[in-house]
């Protein structure tokens, strides 16, 4: 009787200090320049809201125009800053979409716009899948699936290298002896909600690639675009 | 001397907390200061839904933390190795789930040991041994440590 008033009261103080934890974690959390959004996963820090408009050609442009990027910023190591793109798209009429203004946006001089509309950011340049689609078809640049590496043996956009943000030391290895430290590298993950683009060109930057763009609404868009893929789902 | 009595004794079970408090300290420090990549690797063990990844990669480094720095301090000892029990008892059930269906990604447990030492910190057999070798370590804990705030003398 007693080990189990003992046992019961071992599991009781256990889920107290799980609860103190999960209290601690959220609040620190909160405070951390490297914290993430709970609901979302993103880094949460800096957020600069980005509109977006809908192009010209999309059959529902108003709803397109309802659609928002959050483009948030990170503080690495190296003081500098990368991009990633937040919202949610349904048709692939969306993915023509391009960034047209700002609002919100905490620090604009660290924001720029080139010609066509893509948002800059300290040199990652988030893209969308009119000129994803452009630099693919030009045969420029190397698309890097950062999705996990089962997924990439999936399905991928045809010719994509894997770098997986959950295996990236050891993938890097054989990375970094294919792709010259100045090649465009075109990062893309599950869809635009995902983050690991933002993890794998944030530490690609710290290796020392230069010219990094982050394909914002990644695998996700391409597929409903029925763009070129391969891989062994890819024909089933 | 017997094999309980050995593993009883207090010298055994305060020289277990300092190792195994030791151990989830290191585990946890980078994982608090930076959790987005640890979100990355829970994703991949595909045993939580989506939604709680973010909120669960948050949380276990901190509850990796408290019990780590609670284990050296003696502090409710056996709750905290039941807690580290548990997750060692999670995370080996998803790394052999993983490795056998051949996915093979960051293990997501020691990654300042990996940095300091050069290792790669990749799921594989060892990773299992290396839990199960844990989970001997925390056992005695468990079973013979004491469960008060501080031990009145």
């Amino acid at each position: 009787m007693k080990g189990i008033q003992e046992a019961r009261s071992v599991v009781f103080i256990s889920i107290m200090i799980t609860i103190a934890a999960s209290v601690f974690a959220i609040l620190f959390n909160m405070v951390n320049p490297n914290g993430i959004d709970i609901l979302k996963g993103r880094q949460n820090s800096s957020a600069y809201n980005v509109q977006v408009a809908g192009n010209e050609q999309d059959e529902d442009s108003l709803e397109a125009q309802k659609k928002r990027f959050v483009v948030f910023s990170e503080n690495d190591t190296a003081g500098t800053k990368h991009v990633k793109g937040l919202g949610k798209s349904s048709s692939a009429d969306s993915m023509s979409m391009s960034i047209k203004g700002f609002s919100g946006v905490q620090n604009k001089d660290e924001a720029l716009k080139d010609s066509t509309g893509n948002v800059t950011i300290n040199e990652i340049e988030l893209i969308t899948l009119q000129k994803a689609k452009e630099y693919f078809d030009k045969g420029e640049g190397f698309f890097v699936d950062a999705r996990a590496e089962y997924s990439y043996y999936e399905m991928h956009i045809k010719g994509a290298l894997s770098l997986s943000a959950s295996r990236f030391d050891s993938q890097y290895e054989e990375f970094k002896d294919i792709i010259a430290k100045d090649a465009l590298l075109i990062i893309y993950c599950h869809s635009i909600t995902c983050s690991y683009s933002d993890i794998v060109a944030s530490k690609l930057r710290k290796l020392g690639y230069t010219n990094i763009k982050i394909f914002a609404g990644g695998w996700a868009e391409w597929l409903l675009a029925k763009y070129p893929v391969q891989g062994f789902k890819a024909y089933l | 001397m017997k094999v309980s009595q050995i593993l009883s004794s207090p010298i055994t079970i305060t020289i277990l907390r300092f190792i195994v408090g030791a151990l989830f300290i290191l585990a946890s420090y980078p994982k608090i200061v930076n959790p987005m990549h640890f979100s990355a690797v829970i994703a991949e063990y595909r045993i939580l839904p989506e939604s709680f990844v973010p909120f669960v990669a948050i949380v276990l480094p901190w509850l990796e933390f408290l019990c780590g720095i609670m284990l050296v301090l003696n502090v409710y000892v056996q709750s905290n190795a039941l807690i580290i029990m548990v997750v060692l008892l999670v995370f080996t059930a998803g790394v052999t789930n993983n490795i056998l269906r051949g996915i093979i990604h960051d293990c997501g447990c020691f990654e300042l040991l990996g940095e300091w030492f050069g290792l790669q910190d990749e799921i594989s057999l060892s990773t299992i041994v290396r839990d199960l070798f844990f989970i001997l370590l925390i056992l005695p804990v468990l079973f013979y440590g004491t469960n008060v705030f501080f031990r009145r003398k």
